[in-house]
C-alpha cells in the first residue's frame, strides 16, 4: 500500500469520525420552536451524516481505484477556477512549516501581554529567518519598519487601537 | 436609471473615493505582480483596511484591487516568464518572447491598453445584464432564495475539477462551519462548546483570510522556490496606433470569450485567457507568429481576463452567488458591511451598486495610467526578497484579523482556518467549495426552514412555484453536467491508454 493510498484512508477515516462528532454534538441541541418543522439540529445533524457519508466514499474509492492518478489525488491547480495562487510548488520542507506555525502561535500569544511593538519585529525576524533569511541589512531594519508601517496604518489611518503590552503607558 | 447613475457617480467622483480607489489600484498592480499573490489574495489581505469605510468605497476598492491585479499579473508574466496571476498564464507564450526581442514595453503596452479596454467594456456588459437580473431576482421568497443557495452549491461540481468528492467534502465543511453560533429561529446556541466567542458565528472575514491569504503564505513557506529576478534591459516603449489597430480583431475575441466565460461558474479569467488565445489564433491572419512574440497573441488573453472582472460580479451582486474567489472576498466586503447582496441591493442601496458600476469605470481609467507609471516601481517589486515580503504580509494579516473585533479570537481563528487551508491544499481539497459552504450556509438553512414553516412542513413547495423548480433543475444540471463530461472524456481516454499498455 503506498503512502498516497495510505494518507487517503487516514483522510477518509478522520472524516467519518468528524461526521460522527458533528452528528454527536447536534443531538445535544435543544429542540427550538414548535412551527419549526425541522428545528435547529436537523441541518447540521444532515450535514455530520454527509460528511461522515463521504469520508465512507472517499476511502472506498481510494481503495477501488489505488495507484490511479484520477478520482482522490486531483491537485488544486484543477480544482480553482479563476485566481487562486499558482501552484508553483518547490520541495516540501515539514521544519520551515512546522517553524511558521510555531512562530505564529507565539506571536499571537505574545501579542496582548508584550504588546503589538516589541512582538512583532521578533516574529517578522523569525520568519525572514525560518525562510532563509535576506541579508544582515534588511534583517535589521526591515522588522522595525514593517511594524511602524502597520502600526502608522492601523493606530493612525484607521484608527484601531493595537495591544500596548508592557509598553502601556509609554506608547498611547 | 439615470439619477440613479449620477448618484452612484457623486460617491465615485468623490476625492475619499479617487484616492481609495486609486490605491487599491496601484496595490493590486504590485499584488498582481507577486508571483503567489493572486487578486483575490491581494482583495483579502486588504479586507481589515475597509472597515472604518463606506460600504460603496470599500467595494470600489477592493474592485479597484481586482482590476490592477490584472495588469500586474502580466508584468512578471512578461518579463520573467512567471504569471503574477492565473489569469496572465496565457499571456507568458507571446509576452516572453517579446521580452527576448527587447520589446518589453510593447509586449506591457499591448497587455495595459487591451486590458482597459476589456475592463471598460466589461463595465457596460455588467450593466446591461446585471440590473434586469436584479429585477427577475425580486420575484424571490423564501422557497426561491433556498433553490438559489442549492444552485449555488451545486457549482462546487464546476470548481472542483477531477476530483468532485473532495470538492463536496470541503463544500460541507464550509456548510457545518456555517452552523455555528445562535440559531436564527430558536435562539439556540450551537457548535459554541459553551464559550461566547462563536455565539454570533465564525466570522467569515477572518475565515477567508485564513483559507485564502494565510494558507497561501504557509504554502509558499513550506515549499518555495526562489523567485527569479528581471535581468537585462528593457524597453518601456508604448505600441503604435497602427500595432493597436490591428489588433481589433483579437480584442473582440477576448471580449466574447470573456464575456462567456466570466458568466459561467468556474470560468474565469484564466481559462477565458487561454480559450481567447486559441480562438485569435484561429482567427488571425498571421496565425504563425502565435508563440514568437504575437501581439495579438497578448491582446486576446488580456482583454479576456479583464473582461472576466466585470462580468464574474454578475451572479453575485444579482443573486448573491459568489462565481470566483474574487468574488467571494467581495461577498466578503459586503457581509462585513452589513450590506445584503443580491436583488434588494439595487433597490435599497443604489448608490452602492451604481457607485461600484462607475468606480470600476474609473478604476480602469487609472488603471491605464498608474500601469504606465508604476511600471518600474512594480518591477523593484518584484525583484524584493521572498522572506520580507512573507514575513510582511503575515503580519499584516494577524494585525488585520485583530482589527475585525480588536479580539484575539479571530486571529487565532485566522491562524486555524490558515491551517486548515493549507492541509486543503496539499491534500487536493478545494478552498473555494469550502468559502461557497460557509457563506451560503445561513442562506440555505434559513430558507429551507422559513419555506418549510410556510407551507407546514410540505417540501412540494419547492416544486410548484416556477422559478424554486427552475433553479432547482438547473442546480441539478450544473451538478450532474461534469460528473457526465468527465466520464466521456473517461471513456474517450480509455482506448488511448490500454493501447499504450504493452
Amino acid at each position: 500500500m503506498s503512502s498516497a493510498v495510505r494518507r487517503e484512508l487516514a483522510i477518509a477515516a478522520f472524516l467519518v469520525a468528524f461526521g460522527g462528532a458533528v452528528v454527536a454534538q447536534a443531538r445535544q441541541i435543544p429542540p427550538g420552536v414548535t412551527t419549526d418543522p425541522l428545528g435547529p439540529a436537523a441541518f447540521p445533524t444532515a450535514l455530520g451524516w454527509g460528511i461522515g457519508v463521504c469520508g465512507l466514499l472517499l476511502g472506498a474509492a481510494t481503495l477501488v481505484f489505488r495507484g490511479q492518478s484520477s478520482g482522490t489525488t486531483a491537485v488544486l491547480a484543477d480544482a480553482t477556477p479563476d485566481d487562486d495562487a499558482s501552484g508553483e510548488g518547490g520541495p516540501f520542507s515539514p521544519a520551515r512549516l512546522i517553524g511558521a506555525i510555531v512562530a505564529t502561535a507565539a506571536y499571537l500569544a505574545a501579542f496582548t501581554p508584550l504588546g503589538y511593538l516589541l512582538a512583532t519585529p521578533l516574529y517578522v525576524v523569525v520568519i525572514m529567518l525560518i525562510h532563509g533569511g535576506a541579508g544582515k541589512r534588511a534583517l535589521l531594519l526591515a522588522p522595525f519598519l514593517v511594524t511602524a508601517a502597520l502600526y502608522a496604518t492601523f493606530r493612525y489611518g484607521l484608527l484601531i487601537p493595537v495591544p500596548a503590552g508592557i509598553l502601556e503607558g509609554i506608547v498611547r | 436609471m439615470l439619477e440613479r447613475f449620477a448618484l452612484g457617480a457623486q460617491i465615485a467622483l468623490q476625492p475619499l473615493s479617487l484616492l481609495m480607489m486609486l490605491f487599491g489600484v496601484a496595490w493590486g498592480i504590485i499584488g498582481g505582480a507577486l508571483p503567489g499573490i493572486s487578486g483575490s489574495i491581494a482583495m483579502a489581505l486588504m479586507l481589515p483596511l475597509t472597515f472604518g469605510m463606506n460600504p460603496a468605497v470599500a467595494l470600489m476598492m477592493l474592485a479597484g484591487i481586482y482590476i490592477g491585479a490584472m495588469y500586474g499579473g502580466s508584468i512578471t508574466a512578461i518579463l520573467i516568464r512567471t504569471p503574477g496571476t492565473p489569469g496572465a498564464a496565457a499571456t507568458v507564450i507571446d509576452g516572453y518572447e517579446l521580452h527576448k526581442k527587447g520589446l518589453s514595453g510593447k509586449a506591457l503596452g499591448v497587455s495595459l491598453i487591451t486590458g482597459t479596454v476589456g475592463g471598460m467594456v466589461s463595465v457596460f456588459i455588467l450593466v446591461a445584464l446585471a440590473v434586469p437580473l436584479s429585477k427577475l431576482a425580486l420575484a424571490f421568497g423564501p422557497p426561491e432564495y433556498f433553490a438559489l443557495g442549492v444552485f449555488g452549491l451545486a457549482l462546487i461540481s464546476s470548481f472542483a475539477g477531477r476530483d468532485l468528492l473532495k470538492g463536496a467534502i470541503s463544500g460541507l465543511l464550509g456548510l457545518i462551519v456555517a452552523t455555528a453560533g445562535t440559531d436564527p429561529f430558536s435562539g439556540t446556541p450551537r457548535f459554541t462548546f459553551g464559550g461566547t466567542d462563536l455565539l454570533t458565528g465564525v466570522e467569515i472575514v477572518a475565515g477567508m483570510i485564513g483559507l485564502f491569504a494565510v494558507s497561501e503564505m504557509l504554502q509558499q513557506i513550506a515549499e518555495s522556490e526562489a523567485w527569479a529576478v528581471i535581468k537585462g534591459k528593457f524597453s518601456t516603449d508604448l505600441p503604435t496606433w497602427v500595432e493597436l489597430v490591428k489588433l481589433k480583431m483579437a480584442m473582440f475575441v477576448g471580449i466574447v470569450m470573456g464575456t462567456i466565460e466570466g458568466l459561467l461558474p468556474g470560468g474565469g479569467g484564466a481559462i477565458a485567457a487561454f480559450i481567447s488565445y486559441n480562438e485569435a489564433k484561429r482567427w488571425s491572419k498571421h496565425p504563425e507568429e502565435f508563440g514568437h512574440g504575437s501581439l495579438e497573441g497578448i491582446a486576446a488573453p488580456e482583454t479576456a481576463n479583464n473582461v472576466v472582472t466585470g462580468t464574474a460580479l454578475i451572479p453575485l451582486l444579482t443573486f448573491g452567488i459568489p462565481g470566483s474567489n474574487s468574488a467571494a472576498v467581495m461577498l466578503a466586503a459586503m457581509m462585513l458591511h452589513g450590506v445584503a447582496p443580491g436583488p434588494q441591493l439595487f433597490e435599497r442601496t443604489p448608490q452602492i451598486v451604481y457607485g461600484l458600476f462607475v468606480g470600476m469605470f474609473v478604476a480602469n481609467i487609472m488603471m491605464l495610467v498608474l500601469g504606465y507609471l508604476s511600471l518600474r516601481p512594480a518591477i523593484a517589486i518584484v525583484n524584493i526578497k521572498r522572506p520580507l515580503l512573507l514575513a510582511s504580509i503575515l503580519a499584516l494579516v494577524l494585525v488585520g484579523a485583530y482589527s475585525i473585533s480588536n479580539r484575539m479570537f479571530e486571529v487565532w481563528l485566522v491562524l486555524g482556518t490558515g491551517l486548515l487551508g493549507y492541509g486543503m491544499r496539499r491534500f487536493g481539497f478545494n478552498i473555494l467549495a469550502m468559502v461557497l459552504g460557509l457563506v451560503l450556509g445561513f442562506l440555505v438553512e434559513v430558507n429551507l426552514r422559513r419555506s418549510l414553516m410556510i407551507s407546514i412542513g410540505n417540501p412540494w413547495v419547492f416544486f410548484t412555484r416556477p422559478i424554486s423548480l427552475a433553479l432547482l433543475i438547473f442546480a441539478g444540471f450544473t451538478l450532474v453536467w461534469p460528473i457526465v463530461r468527465q466520464a466521456r472524456e473517461h471513456r474517450r481516454m480509455l482506448p488511448l491508454q490500454t493501447a499504450r499498455v504493452p
